[in-house]
């Protein structure tokens, strides 16, 4: 698995708050509705950069509440993934299920708009335009076959139990 | 191999030995889902074209969040949930029952030793009673209703050692918010907090339900306390059977990433201040600052003790013109006893805006929600920007007894200035 996409930098501990307010959630009845919400209070005009994207996150990106709304708006948006030097784990874990790729890494030096290049199979981040490279330890097997899957849905449809192959 | 607490108990659910750090996959003893997540689990089971659950009567359904439905919307959602909580044969706790967190608490379902998930963060309140409760997500929420188990990553666990006794004035909520501000936002993260020690003694489980709900807002996955003379007596006490908890201790040897003693008589009434829960500050930092509105409520401190503490400042006393309190009592049983003890009556003459159980304005749903100059002194466990409503709005965090004691006077107050007071005008 591999993917390229530019920088969009967050910061440290963004909540789930702050990525999607919960008081839109009993007014749009899609993903997609809430896509022009996203990062309202922080970056109002952030929408149409999303789409393509890799999120690069500080610390404890994704703290607060443990709804999954964020997560598919963001898909939604076009986000290809997150990076951030820590995930809060009910984020990390909802991202994973739904098949977003939520990879944890050092990423201090890597800057807006550069574009990233991700490889899951050799573990490396490389920032193109500085060939800045960040090494990340391999996602334990049950959770490269989710995103493999497309997460969690799809892969029990395939599988139907959970589990790392055997 | 000794083991923490939280080892014994995800050893226990896995069936097979498991250590901090091992992906283990554990069997669930009970399960919840609000109405914020819940009509994802809704959609992912109809996906899944899930028949059966793993057990309808270890699953709880809540309508507490939108409660009443603040939009169309929001009462289609509850129609899907009903309708799908009554195919499964679960039990519902409709509109006005209580919040989900209060409810798996009175149904004694979060029992030492239990692995105990729900779809709201603050499913870490289960560790009260020395339950290892911890979030889902909606869609792996689907996927445990239906197999009866799930994954997790045993934590490691940090031992935070409790000894003394607090002083008068400083209840859970400080215990609570003096250890946020050890910790900050993020130096919980992925860990278990196991609560143990002579201290324990000193802390009621009103209290500990505030502090074990509360260390989900560092990062921690869950927060423990050991079973103790305290927990079994709060059993024994609703008619819940209290054996074999002998059994939900750590070993003596057990190995844990950090110890972190707290000296509970050293601790003082204390604030979080705007815009984070762990931007934790002394009482007397902030007193005097102006308020607009005070909200007593939430699966932090909505319970009975909560209005005790609040009634005690309350009573003879009346809301300072131009403040609104809001009281949204946890559950239906807890609005009972309001009403039967008279402390409804406290309330209200007092001038307090008493609401039906439910989240009530504290994630910004409906019912006081806040506008861009509002000011508020709330019990809550979350002041993010924006968490009640606009994102001007300024939220204070701090106890029952504080909130009262401001609501009276309008300014961040410490409830013994109005003792003291009381005295002179005597
Ligand atoms: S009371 Fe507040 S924190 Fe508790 S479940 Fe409801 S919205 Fe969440």
């Amino acid at each position: 698995m591999k993917l390229r996409g530019h920088a969009i930098c967050l910061g440290d501990n963004i909540n789930t708050g702050v990525i999607i307010s919960v008081k839109h959630l009993s007014r749009a009845s899609t993903a997609h509705e809430l896509v022009p919400l996203l990062f309202e209070a922080i970056r109002p005009e952030i929408g149409p950069q999303l789409s393509g994207a890799v999120l690069v996150g500080g610390i404890n990106f994704g703290s607060g509440s443990s709804r999954e709304h964020p997560v598919h708006a963001l898909k939604a948006a076009g986000v290809q993934a997150v990076i951030a030097a820590s995930f809060a784990r009910s984020f990390f874990r909802n991202a994973i299920n739904l098949g977003l790729p939520a990879v944890e890494v050092d990423t201090a030096g890597i800057e807006e708009f550069h574009q990233l290049e991700v490889d899951f199979d050799s573990g490396i981040i490389v920032d193109v335009d500085t060939g800045l490279t960040k090494q990340i330890s391999p996602l334990p097997p049950m959770m490269r076959d989710l995103l493999e899957a497309g997460g969690l849905v799809p892969y029990f449809k395939l599988r139907g139990r959970l589990g790392a192959k055997d | 191999m000794p083991q923490t607490l939280t080892e014994k108990i995800l050893s226990r659910a896995a069936g097979y030995p498991v250590q901090a750090g091992d992906l283990a996959m554990v069997k669930i003893d009970f399960a919840m889902v609000q109405d914020i997540n819940g009509p994802r689990v809704v959609e992912v089971l109809d996906e899944l074209q899930v028949d059966r659950l793993f057990d309808p009567e270890r699953v709880m359904f809540v309508f507490d969040h939108y409660s009443p439905e603040p939009t169309p919307l929001a009462s289609n959602f509850h129609t899907q949930m009903r309708a799908v909580a009554e195919k499964f044969g679960v039990s519902l706790r409709d509109v006005g029952a209580g919040i989900c967190h209060q409810l798996v608490v009175e149904a004694g379902a979060a029992r030492p030793g239990a692995v105990v998930v729900g779809t709201d963060s603050h499913s870490s309140t289960y560790g009260a009673l020395g339950a290892f409760g911890v979030s889902l997500g909606a869609t792996e929420m689907a996927v445990a209703l239906m197999s009866g188990e799930t994954w997790f990553k045993v934590p490691r666990s940090v031992k935070v050692n409790l000894i003394g006794s607090p002083p008068a004035g400083v209840s859970g909520k400080d215990i609570a918010l003096h250890l946020l501000k050890l910790q900050g936002e993020e130096g919980g993260l992925y860990q278990s907090f196991e609560f143990q020690g002579s201290g324990l003694a000193a802390v009621p489980v009103h209290d500990r339900l505030t502090i074990a709900n509360l260390v989900v807002d560092c990062g921690a996955k869950a927060g423990i306390f050991t079973a103790d003379e305290v927990t079994r007596a709060w059993f024994a006490s609703r008619g819940f059977s209290a054996e074999g908890f002998e059994a939900w201790r750590p070993d003596d040897d057990a190995e844990y990433q950090a110890v972190l003693t707290i000296d509970l008589s050293d601790l003082e009434p204390v604030v979080a201040v705007p815009h984070s829960p762990a931007s934790v500050v002394p009482l007397s930092n902030v007193r005097g600052t102006s308020v607009t509105t005070v909200f007593i409520g939430t699966c932090t401190n909505g319970r009975i003790e909560d209005y005790q503490a609040a009634c005690a400042v309350l009573k003879g006393r009346r809301v300072a013109p131009g403040v609104r309190l809001l009281c949204y009592p946890a559950s239906r049983d807890i609005q009972l006893e309001l009403l039967h003890t008279g402390m409804a009556q406290i309330l209200v003459e007092a001038g307090a805006v008493l609401m039906p159980p439910g989240c009530g304005p504290c994630a910004g749903l409906h019912g006081g929600v806040a506008g861009d100059d509002d000011v508020i002194f709330s019990t809550s466990s979350r002041n993010y920007r924006g968490r009640m409503g606009a994102s001007g709005a300024q939220i204070y965090l701090g106890s029952p007894a504080v909130a009262a004691a401001t609501a009276v006077t309008g300014r961040i107050t410490d409830p013994q200035e109005l003792v003291e007071s009381d005295k002179v005008v005597v």
